[in-house]
């Protein structure tokens, strides 16, 4: 039953996903993704410490690319370089849509109930399912990062663990 | 026989022409750091301040000599002065640690038989009574210099951090000792 209803919401996001606009110029695409302001709060600073050195998505080239105060700085005007200030709210909002942005509709399956988290390449590639250049970059089983990730997609944030998870050295 | 030799001709310019591709990503980085500075032989002293690992690696050009972990302690964040002596500790995320000193240059490197970390790993590095803790974790870089590069333009200022320095710029910089090369960037011998 549960996988009838999980499919029917499925086809129903699905369904809609794709429409052009009335005067036929445009085609608009409708995702699932998790809540933007639990990603800032709680699993930027994640993904930032864990995921966005210089050396690996802290990149203008890399895939999944991830600004942070530590790491790459967004270009601005405030003279933020690496290693000063805070994470800024435009850097979250371009990390949020790098995360979102990777695979958004597996992201919408997944939100859908449809396919498990794991079947993200967020998740994938760091538990090394899936080639990873970065080698693991997340324990095979009850790692923080993981959990945290999992509570943000399922929209019950676990706070305590994202901050964990973010905390250095890990 | 003809066709026999045909296709041993052919095979062996192909096979040529594969040896002759190089990597033109890598060949340019390596042709970025230029020359060796004269009068500074190849050795321990060289190419203060350069991504060690770009050469120093197994594929690289001083592959007879890799690094695992390598880079350059300079003094001051506007002193490109390496430090002799300095302390470099690393700890892999096995919890493997490493300690290691710098040359009187202030180049210090791991050889793969003294560790050979798994990353990521965290640094610190101590002399006298000052010492720095890297701020992040090292995700899998082995050169400093590669993340460590002194910024030439205000957009490169996004993405490095300069240097690696020990010294703060109201702290007395110890006076280097004899060395056989300029302890200073680009300073000759």
């Amino acid at each position: 039953m549960r996988c009838f209803i999980s499919a029917l919401t499925l086809l129903l996001v699905l369904g809609c996903a794709s429409s052009p606009s009335p005067d036929g110029t445009t085609r608009t695409t409708t995702i699932l993704a998790p809540s933007q302001s639990d990603f800032s709060q709680f699993v930027s600073p994640v993904l930032e410490r864990r995921c966005g050195t210089l050396d690996c998505h802290g990149q203008v080239g890399r895939p999944l690319r991830l600004y942070s105060a530590r790491g790459l700085r967004l270009p601005n005007d405030g003279g933020l370089i690496p290693g000063t200030g805070g994470t800024t709210q435009e850097e979250q909002t371009a990390n949020y849509r790098a995360v979102i942005g990777l695979e958004p509709e597996e992201l919408t399956r997944v939100m859908a109930g449809v396919d498990p988290p794991r079947a993200l390449l967020l998740l994938k590639k760091p538990l090394t399912l899936e080639g990873h250049k970065g080698g693991p970059a997340i324990a095979p089983t009850n790692d923080p990062v993981e959990l945290c990730l999992d509570s943000w997609i399922v929209g019950t944030i676990d706070q305590a663990t994202c901050t964990k998870a973010a905390a250095f050295p890990p | 026989m003809r066709q026999l030799f045909f296709i041993v001709l052919v095979s062996s310019l192909v096979l040529a022409g594969i040896g002759a591709c190089g990597d033109p990503v890598y060949d340019a980085q390596i042709k970025s750091l230029g020359d060796e500075q004269a009068n500074v032989p190849q050795g321990e002293f060289h190419r203060a301040g350069q991504p060690c690992e770009l050469c120093h690696s197994s594929s690289g050009p001083a592959s007879a000599s890799p690094f695992t972990v390598a880079g350059t302690i300079f003094a001051q964040q506007a002193s490109a002065i390496g430090v002799d002596g300095v302390t470099v500790a690393m700890t892999d995320t096995t919890g493997s640690s490493f300690v290691t000193k710098t040359n009187c240059v202030g180049n210090f490197f791991v050889r793969p038989g003294q560790w050979d970390p798994a990353f990521p790993i965290l640094a610190r590095i101590v002399r006298d009574n000052r010492s720095r803790t890297m701020q992040g974790q090292i995700g899998r870089e082995r050169s400093c210099a590669n993340c460590h590069k002194d910024p030439f333009s205000s957009y490169e200022r996004l993405s490095s951090v300069g240097h690696v320095y020990l010294y703060s710029p109201d702290d007395v910089v110890p006076t280097p000792p004899t060395c056989p090369v300029n302890p200073r960037v680009g300073g000759g011998n």
